[in-house]
């Protein structure tokens, strides 16, 4: 560890100078981040800014064409996904991907699937006990319903009967994030994980990153602006175009002229129903 | 207190599955039974033995292709190429060594699996479409190959007029005894369904089925896909290697026209499509119904495979799951109401419910779909 950080340590995720262009298009310009060791970040920007597609970036589904990205200071740049789970990063999606044709708890279970053919470890039975960890934890029992049975020491909830499809769009967001959860992973990235929630199960998601961050995972969300963040994040950093406009506490970036000015510009652009650039970035567009 | 009402419905499948063994194993001895000429005409017997020896080996190649096609989404339109592989492995194997006959077929399973290796590589690169058109392409190369090759020269014992073709009937053969020959057949068909079954079970399966039904997600939960998608063709690879080397101790003979014709691909797709794509045992009876058909409508000539095709299209479009799977569905009483096995594996996620920035949802990600 030679490159100290901010707060005189090597932060926990560097990005350095990211790119990725899709044809014509800037996705990803010469972006570059971090992330400390233990805090939750909030990355906002507006339609298109490219902060999907850092996501993609970071967990290696798509290759950079310039840049760095340095994890736990490893250097993972153009890892294959599985090695990036490996090293301890777990993302999310923003529209949820569950395998359709496998139940709740198998969708779990294939995030907790070894890579080796053969292997005494992850043995079926470990494996099982750990679905049902993190379906309870992300919240998906509650959402399916509970059978008597699953009160007992060994009982299960309706998750290993019910497939992706019964759920609702919240239920496809806690799977996600029960996926995600079964990496065990040290930094969680969360794509707009609240779009489409209620209030109240924005709270019970809010309280879930909480509990997260204060068992030590550090986690990164993705959203199009403050709404429910504000609350949750310690730090913002706003993605314009590809690449950082700012970074700062929720209150400095939601002062930040410029910022103000690319929701402004980005809400007459897209003529969306939004009123003003600031409501746009605390609130985000009235449903 | 443990209630478990349907305990007994999903072994049904199982025990109709014994069943179906049991009937196959007593084949020898019911045939003469139920068809008095049989008795009288004991070529008639053999001729009957040998169609389901046939209807064996077509079950264990379109279980290899259900492996790849319909469990790892991997859809190969060249099965031939690792049919035709273990076969002439086989009959080249069994001029040139002393080898058992056993060990002979093991090693051309196994050159099919290496084969399979070798496809593997340029498919880690390819999807969809792409895919399935190399396959093709790789299987009428190797086609193309061996007839140019003309390995029966060596030997001085091709066939007139069959390019590339070597006759071994001397040297490739099992048994003359056609109810042990329908016996060793039967032994491949339920040993390769073991195998093949046990490891779509297996967590290696639910790994392949991860990444037929989104290979990003399967990646994004930390599935090794290039490393799965290898084995998968391998042992693809090697279960149609392994048919296509029993078939040569057989008949007796490989010939680029039968083991390496773009039809031994095309059964096995039309197979697993009747038998059920993604279930393993689909093919099985899908086999049964193919050779049988194709035997008792001799007389309709070319134009069985026209029905047979038709009917295999027929239910690509109707009951993807296949007609068997979907008929034992409903005797176990399990609809999956949430998502049918037979939705198609690219389906999107359901899009509705999403109040909030509809467009923004559909603007990114929907675009790589
Ligand atoms: N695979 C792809 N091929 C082509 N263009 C892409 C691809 N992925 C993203 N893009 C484009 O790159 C730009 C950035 O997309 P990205 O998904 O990263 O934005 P985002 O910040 O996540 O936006 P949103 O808030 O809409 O999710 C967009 O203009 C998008 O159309
Ligand atoms: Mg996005």
């Amino acid at each position: 560890m030679t490159r100290r950080g901010p707060k005189g340590s090597e932060p926990l995720l560097r990005v350095e100078g990211l790119s990725k262009a899709f044809g014509g298009l800037q996705a990803v310009s010469d972006l570059s981040f971090h992330v400390r060791e233990g805090e939750i970040l909030g990355l906002i920007g507006p339609n298109g800014a490219g902060k999907t597609t850092a996501f993609h970036l970071i967990t290696g589904m798509h290759k950079p064409d310039r840049g760095r990205i340095v994890f736990r200071g490893r250097e993972i740049t153009g890892w294959p996904p599985y090695r990036v789970v490996q090293a301890g990063i777990a993302r999310t999606f923003q529209i949820p991907r569950p395998f359709p044709h496998k139940t709740i708890a198998q969708n779990v279970e294939i995030a907790l699937l070894p890579n080796a053919l053969f292997t005494l470890r992850g043995r079926r039975r470990d494996r099982w006990a750990r679905v049902a960890a993190c379906c309870t934890r992300a919240g998906l029992c509650q959402t399916v319903g509970h059978p008597p049975a699953a009160h007992t020491p060994n009982g299960r909830c309706e998750c290993w009967h019910t497939y992706p499809g019964a759920l609702p769009q919240a239920g496809l967001r806690k799977l996600e994030i029960a996926k995600a959860l079964a990496n065990d992973p040290h930094l969680l990235l969360l794509d707009e994980p609240f779009a489409g929630l209620t209030h109240r199960e924005v709270e019970e998601l809010s309280e879930l990153v909480r509990e997260l961050r204060a068992e030590g995972r550090t986690v990164v969300i993705v959203d199009h602006n403050m709404r429910g963040l504000m609350k949750l994040v310690e730090r913002v950093v706003v993605i314009h175009f590809g690449h950082k406009l700012a970074e700062g506490t929720p209150e400095e970036v939601a002062e930040n002229p410029a910022v103000q000015e690319a929701y402004l510009a980005g809400t007459l652009d897209r003529s969306s129903s939004s009123s003003s650039s600031s409501s746009t970035l605390k609130e985000g567009p009235s449903r | 207190m443990r209630v478990r009402r349907l305990s007994l419905r999903p072994r049904l499948g199982s025990a109709l599955l014994l069943l179906f063994f049991a009937l196959l194993a007593a084949m020898p001895y019911l045939l003469p039974r139920l068809f008095p000429e049989m008795e009288t005409n004991p070529l008639l017997l053999r001729r009957w033995l040998d169609i389901l020896v046939m209807a064996n080996l077509l079950a264990v190649l379109a279980m290899s292709w259900d492996l790849l096609g319909g469990y790892t989404g991997q859809i190969s339109f060249g099965h031939s190429f690792f049919f035709g592989l273990g076969a002439f492995t086989a009959a080249i194997l069994s001029l040139t060594v002393d080898w058992s006959p056993w060990t002979v077929i093991g090693v051309g399973a196994l050159a099919a699996a290496v084969g399979g290796v070798l496809i593997a590589a340029p498919a880690l690169r390819l999807h969809g479409p792409y895919l399935s058109l190399m396959t093709l392409v790789a299987a009428l190369a190797f086609d193309r190959f061996i007839r140019w090759l003309k390995p029966a020269d060596r030997f001085d014992l091709g066939i007139p007029g069959a390019e590339g073709a070597i006759l071994c009937s001397l040297k490739c053969f099992l048994t003359f005894d056609a109810v042990a020959k329908y016996y060793y057949a039967l032994a491949l068909l339920v040993g390769s369904f073991l195998v093949l079954w046990a490891i779509a079970r297996s967590r290696i399966g639910l790994a392949l089925e991860a990444i037929r039904d989104d290979e990003e997600a399967a990646q994004a939960a930390g599935i090794n896909t290039a490393k799965f998608k290898t084995l998968a063709f391998s042992v693809s690879g090697f279960f149609a290697g392994l048919s296509g080397a029993f078939y040569v101790y057989h008949i007796g003979s490989a010939s680029p026209s039968y083991v390496l014709n773009l039809e031994r691909s095309v059964e096995a797709i039309a197979t697993a499509v009747l038998g059920g794509m993604g279930t393993i045992v689909g093919p099985i009876f899908g086999a049964y119904f193919f050779k049988l058909f194709e035997e008792l409508f001799r007389p309709l000539e070319a134009l069985r495979y026209g029905v047979l095709f038709a009917l295999a299209l027929a239910v690509l479009l109707l009951v993807q799951g296949g007609l068997l799977s979907r008929a034992l569905q409903r005797l176990r009483g399990r609809d999956l109401v949430a998502v049918p096995p037979s939705a198609p594996p690219p389906s999107p996620p359901p899009s509705e419910g999403l109040p909030q920035g509809t467009e923004t949802q559909t603007g990114t990600e929907a675009v790589r779909r």
